[in-house]
């Protein structure tokens, strides 16, 4: 059955590795969002047929970290091998990331979001600390890159950290010709497929520009639905060999999982 | 298989278009071909970006005699003299086979409080003409609230909610029984299951916003939401066929 026949059917992805490297768990203050603690994230994962989520707390990202780190690896704890948990760090703080990561598997990698943290650059020096760390163990990082100075600036940060490996959470579609120069100039980096509303045929334009095997799927979720973005991608122009590749293969491999 | 009729789409020549993005007419036939989309709901870019009257007659041309679009006019209250009164609006509509109406009152520049919307609506209501516009055009949740609790008979499709709405938006589904939701970029998580257990399939119509919004992301929403085959039945295309059929111009 091709891909595509999947979302007429409304059917689960059942043969296809589905990796999600960009998730949220955890409410907000600022709008409704539902279904966001862990149970309800694999119930939609098994609706639509997603193997592995890679997570970050939101409320952990706006104010308490300790609080949202400790939630979300509560989630991994509860699915392993289902929910992957993003350290979210801040750069107002202080953090023992030994504690995170020594000895443990609790936590796959780093979320790097200080534009929710008083608009603060990606290459601030408060975050060089937690780059080198993962620099040193080769850690995913996965940057909330939105606008083009943000990916400017994060793309400054792979090229001086090229141990670790760096995911850019929407820019691929937000800002195109950065995300492309990124990945011209970065071995280390991945553009995620997340954003609320683009165009048809903006996937394809970005799989052109950087190369199919630059791409990855990733959502937001719970921060809104994951499946009007798989359907870009199963409904696209691409190639099934192809979609797979964004679906699953590609996060396999950089997230060595 | 679903079909569906796609309740928001635009044809025609528009300012912006971004690289990669449908512009043609066959470009959006290849679209909907490729989503399922049996027919769409059209007006005229022209009508919305650059001239009215010459974008409703473009759309006339462009649709004339294909059974993929259903014609759709942008219309605004008469304002002494700008535009065809509403009792002309609603005969001419009958005689070119348009059979529903698209406001911009943000984009051009009215309000739709009762006092400047008048007349006009009260002929919409007679006709039983649905009447769609976006969230964003409204300006505001209050200026909704006013415009859809002021025409309780005429039925309201408002789309492009975001997923940050729900707070605002609920509320005014639960008070306003006239406001259909456009489907086509409401992502909440699980959001067309929310609004059917909450307000009922009735209440969603499917939409697009092609070429600018997404088809493929927006079939894959209802294809993949947990609801009856019955449930989407209607989202994709009953709610709408309705609608349609009970139009008395
Ligand atoms: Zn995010």
């Amino acid at each position: 059955m091709d891909l595509k026949e999947y979302v007429f059917l409304g059917k689960e992805l059942k043969d296809t590795y589905v990796v999600d490297v960009h998730i949220h768990v955890g409410g907000s203050t600022r709008y409704q969002k539902p279904g966001n603690d862990a149970d309800s994230v694999v119930y939609t994962m098994d609706r639509v047929g997603v193997d592995v989520v890679c997570a970050s707390c939101s409320p952990g990202a706006y104010c308490d970290w300790k609080w949202g780190n400790e939630m979300c690896a509560d989630a991994h704890e509860k699915y392993p091998d289902r929910i992957k948990a993003y350290a979210v760090v801040n750069p107002h703080y202080t953090f023992d990331l030994d504690a995170y990561f020594a000895n443990s598997d609790r936590f796959l990698g780093l979320k790097v979001i200080p534009f929710v943290q008083g608009t603060l650059p990606i290459d601030c020096p408060g975050l060089q600390p937690y780059y080198e760390y993962a620099d040193k163990y080769g850690l995913p990082v996965l940057f909330h890159a939105w606008m083009a100075s943000e990916v400017k600036d994060a793309t400054a940060v792979a090229k001086r950290y090229p141990n670790a490996r760096f995911i850019f959470g929407h820019s691929g579609f937000t800002a195109f010709e950065e995300s492309v120069a990124a990945c011209k100039q970065c071995d280390n980096v991945l553009l995620d497929t997340t954003i609320s509303d683009t165009y048809d045929g903006a996937l394809e334009r970005l799989v052109n520009a950087v190369g199919v095997d630059r791409v990855a799927f990733g959502t937001d979720l719970t921060a809104f639905e994951c499946s009007h973005i798989l359907g870009r991608i199963l409904l696209s122009r691409l190639s099934d060999t192809d979609k797979e590749k964004i679906l699953g293969l590609n996060a396999k491999q950089f997230l060595k999982l | 298989m679903l079909n569906f009729i796609d309740a928001r789409c635009q044809l025609g020549r528009r300012g912006i278009v971004r690289e990669g993005e449908p512009v043609t007419k066959s470009d959006i036939l290849e679209l909907m071909d490729r989503c399922s989309i049996e027919k769409a709901i059209a007006y005229h870019a022209m009508a919305k970006e650059g001239d009215m009257k010459a974008g409703n007659d473009l759309l006339l041309q462009e649709t004339e005699g294909d059974e993929r679009f259903i014609r759709q006019w942008c219309a605004m209250p008469s304002t002494f003299g700008e535009f065809m009164g509403a009792e002309e609006l609603a005969e001419q509509m009958k005689k070119h086979h348009v059979s529903s109406i698209r406001l911009f009152p943000k984009t051009h520049g009215y309000s739709v409080k009762p006092y400047a919307m008048g007349k006009f609506m009260d002929v919409m209501a007679q006709c039983h003409v649905p009447v769609f516009l976006t969230y964003a055009e409204c300006g505001s949740e209050d200026n909704l609230y006013s415009l859809l609790s002021s025409y309780p008979e005429v039925n309201f499709i408002i789309s492009d909610a975001s997923y940050r709405e729900n707070r605002k938006l609920f509320p005014l589904m639960e008070q306003c029984k006239n406001l259909l939701l456009g489907t086509g970029n409401f992502v909440v998580h699980g959001g067309v299951k929310l609004i059917c257990d909450y307000f009922g399939a009735e209440r969603m119509i499917f939409d697009t916003g092609l070429p600018m919004g997404s088809a493929t992301a927006a079939v894959a929403l209802i294809c993949y939401a947990e609801i009856s085959e019955e449930e989407k039945q209607l989202i994709a295309h009953g709610n709408i066929e309705r609608l349609l059929a009970d139009v008395k111009l």
